[in-house]
């Protein structure tokens, strides 16, 4: 069974490796002309990070509107801490310029670092909570899975959510 | 049994994915580019590309030529230097989001929490570091800016390994 499951890793870890996003390599072709699904040509250009979301998931319209709100919801909460963050990293930022000693400069930074983290989080949960919206068939596409993560890696890091 | 198998294939896949981005293409901090690129490497460019996180230090430091050729330098040393810290960050996120998917419990979950905070105080550290050495490059009218420029310069390492090379803060 160590067997199969290493086997499944590699192959999905080579499949997303190997198709390279939108499957095509590197090419110089709009990667609208491409389904991040199949990689194939057909897909209409996601114009925010939302729609790339929607499309390497391939949500259906009921479930767009569910996981729009699941991470607006997200957003909201993320707010009053990427504020806090912000200012903490002005602080930090301040320490450095006036050359305080290392524990103070520690200190500052690891309570920076824990908003960054609390940031992180959120957008961990809400991967989850979108992974509760679907089907049996969404949930075994791995690769869609994978980058729908990865999309929502850093969203909660920027004022809004959705920008491209 | 097979939810275990996905679940781990749904961890390669992501690791995969983001390490796909995170491995020295980011360059000057920015590098990913484009979602597309970020999710493996189409290589298509934004219609109307953003500066990068570096490009926006540098902007607001107003550092001249030659204080951008040696900022530069020292981002993309970093850039390299940082990677297993990158990576650690990347698969602490991932083994956080694999084990709320596991339906692991609270008790279980709490370790990869702390996991994923020591990462990002290890990414502050480099940040810090390297935000130190740029501050002695500055002359002294350009030192008040610095403080602002660090916080724009927030995960400009981890940039190209998430989801927005494009994607601004």
């Amino acid at each position: 069974m160590l067997k199969k499951l290493c086997m499944a890793g590699l192959l999905c870890a080579s499949l997303a490796l190997a198709q390279g996003g939108y499957g095509g390599g590197r090419s110089k072709q709009g990667a609208g002309d491409l389904d991040p699904t199949t990689g194939r040509g057909g897909g209409a250009r996601p114009s925010n990070r939302f729609d790339y979301i929607a499309q390497v998931l391939n949500l259906n319209k009921d479930q767009k509107r569910d996981v729009h709100t699941i991470l607006e919801d997200g957003a909201k909460e993320a707010a009053p801490i990427r504020d806090q963050m912000d200012k903490s990293r002005v602080v930090v930022g301040e320490a450095i310029v006036s050359k305080k000693g290392e524990d103070e400069l520690k200190q500052l930074a690891k309570s920076s670092s824990d908003l960054d983290a609390q940031l992180s989080e959120l957008e961990v949960q809400a991967f989850f909570k979108t992974v509760g919206t679907l089907d049996e068939t969404q949930k075994k596409n791995m690769q869609g899975l994978g980058r729908a993560l990865f999309l929502m890696n850093g969203m909660y890091h920027i004022k809004n959510w959705t920008e491209e | 049994m097979l939810a275990k198998v996905l679940i781990t294939g749904f961890a390669m896949a992501a690791l995969a994915v983001a390490q796909g981005r995170g491995g020295g293409g980011g360059g000057m901090g920015g590098g990913g580019g484009s979602p597309e690129g970020d999710l493996g490497g189409s290589g298509h460019a934004h219609a109307t590309p953003k500066e990068s996180k570096a490009e926006q230090v540098a902007d607001r430091l107003k550092l001249n030529s030659e204080q951008k050729v040696t900022f530069n330098s020292l981002i993309e040393e970093t850039q390299k230097d940082a990677a297993p810290v990158i990576q650690q960050v990347q698969k602490s996120r991932n083994d956080l989001a694999n084990a709320m998917l596991n339906g692991k419990t609270e008790a279980e979950i709490a370790p990869l929490k702390q996991a994923l905070s020591d990462a990002q105080f290890q990414m502050m550290g480099v940040e810090v570091k390297t935000f130190q050495k740029i501050v002695a490059l500055l002359k002294p009218n350009q030192v008040s800016r610095a403080p602002e420029a660090f916080e724009l310069m927030a995960d400009i390492f981890l940039q190209p390994a998430r989801g927005r090379g494009g994607w601004g803060r």
